[in-house]
């Protein structure tokens, strides 16, 4: 039997899990928050860098950040990256099917490889991905999804809604979440949301390596991974170019990038809750988009150019645009006029 | 124009890069938007770095972005800027 939750529609995204997020909350709860103000709950701003393990990546993890959305968000979530919670594939199924039939839609991280309804996913690299999924026909082995942020190589976005393979989505599946229920607790005040926000830049001002030495958080995750870049000159061409590559793909999708747009969106939703005003951040943060968006080709070019000899320069500007970074958040917090929770 | 700078060079450099069979190649002129073929901030810089190599220069990170060469005029400008300084 087949079940897909009625008149749902694509709305385009700026990035994966907070699209998919918002979605979510607007179908299964009639919720409507923005998705810079998912981002902030889900503190994607605080991402991580490890050294060791992962020297060349930087990010934030989709279990951390929904986490953070189960404690600071609308809605109670409950999610699992345990390969264990849809090994039974019959409950799964089942599980996913109460949930629409409730008319909650669910979320799955799969990896894009897997995602065979569209060739930007099927002729490019495999990469963690976040859909809606909001209908399921087993008979037919399809589900429905919407994809709010379907990226191209190329770096244009686009979006999709429509069946996919079941079984295909299966073999990619990491990772599901669900909304199971509003919280009494929430409050949609802007004072509550300015403190999260308040809270979520003071972390990622003042945060820390871990204990043990083997992560670091925050802005020092930035500087950490362009520590970690340095070492890519003494590589060969070829794995220097992709150093750069992936190095560009990082600091594009979910960090850096994603930061300043959300924060422009921010101030445009709130614009009373600064001092100086909606349209002098936002002139802020969009020359600091404009130059990171700059700074992000220039790491591609020098991937191209197999440049290793000029990289140390160019990481000194990626260091001097990250003491810029932290100087303009100190103000911008600074700014804030709603009265925040110590 | 710039010297050295010939059209079918630039022509011969964008369908390489571009690698679109769409492209009318008989039918780009200076002001195609190269955009509607495959041009995209990354391809951009692609094309960059193909004109660096065949011209022998080199674009700083200012003039990355793709509005700087989205048709065979600005790219023609782009390089000449940088040969001539």
């Amino acid at each position: 039997m087949s079940i897909v939750i009625p008149q749902m529609t694509v709305q385009p995204g700026s990035h994966c899990l907070f699209a998919s997020i918002r979605t979510m909350l607007a179908a299964g709860y009639d919720v409507n928050l923005s998705e810079a103000e998912i981002y902030f709950r889900c503190d994607g701003m605080n991402v991580e860098y490890h050294p060791t393990t992962n020297p060349y990546w930087l990010g934030r993890s989709g279990d951390e950040m929904l986490r953070h959305m189960n404690w600071d968000g609308p809605a109670r979530m409950q999610y699992s990256f345990e390969a264990g919670a849809w090994s039974d594939q019959g409950q799964f199924i089942a599980d996913i099917k109460d949930e629409l039939a409730a008319g909650r839609p669910v979320i799955l991280f799969a990896l894009s490889g897997f995602l065979t309804y569209h060739a930007i996913y099927r002729d490019n690299p495999s990469r963690p991905h976040v859909v809606v999924l909001y209908g399921i026909d087993e008979a037919n082995d399809t589900v429905e999804l919407i994809d709010s942020f379907l990226l191209e190589y190329s770096g244009e976005a686009h979006t999709y809604q429509g069946s996919a393979s079941l079984s295909d989505v299966m073999k990619g599946l990491y990772g599901v979440g669900f909304l199971s229920g509003l919280k009494s607790s929430f409050s949609s005040e802007e004072h509550d949301f300015m403190s999260v926000l308040h809270e979520r830049i003071n972390r990622f001002l003042t945060a820390q390596s871990s204990p043990d030495g083997s992560s670091r958080h925050g802005l020092q995750a930035y500087y950490g991974f362009v520590e970690g870049l340095e070492k890519a000159a003494e590589l060969d061409a070829d794995s220097f170019t992709n150093v750069c590559k992936e190095a560009y793909y990082c600091l594009r999708i979910g960090s850096v990038m994603h930061q300043w747009s959300y924060f422009m969106e921010l101030v445009q939703e709130f614009p009373d809750a600064f001092r100086l005003g909606p349209d002098a951040w936002l002139k802020r943060f969009e020359a600091e988009h404009l130059d990171w968006k700059k700074h992000l080709l220039n790491i591609y070019k020098f991937g191209l150019r197999s440049n290793r000899s000029g990289w140390p320069a160019l990481l000194n500007q990626t260091r001097q645009l990250l003491d810029r970074q932290q100087s303009l958040l100190v103000q911008f917090v600074d700014d804030m006029i709603v009265q925040v929770k110590q | 124009m710039a010297v050295g700078v010939e059209l079918e060079d630039l022509v011969q450099i964008v369908t390489s890069v571009l690698k679109t069979e769409e492209m009318p190649i008989d039918e780009l002129h200076e002001d195609t938007d190269l955009r509607n073929y495959n041009l995209s901030s990354i391809t951009a810089v692609e094309l960059i770095v193909a004109v660096e190599e065949r011209y022998d220069i080199i674009v700083p990170e200012d003039d990355l972005m793709i509005e700087n060469v989205n048709t065979i005029h600005k790219l023609r400008q782009l390089i000449s800027k940088y040969m001539t300084d």
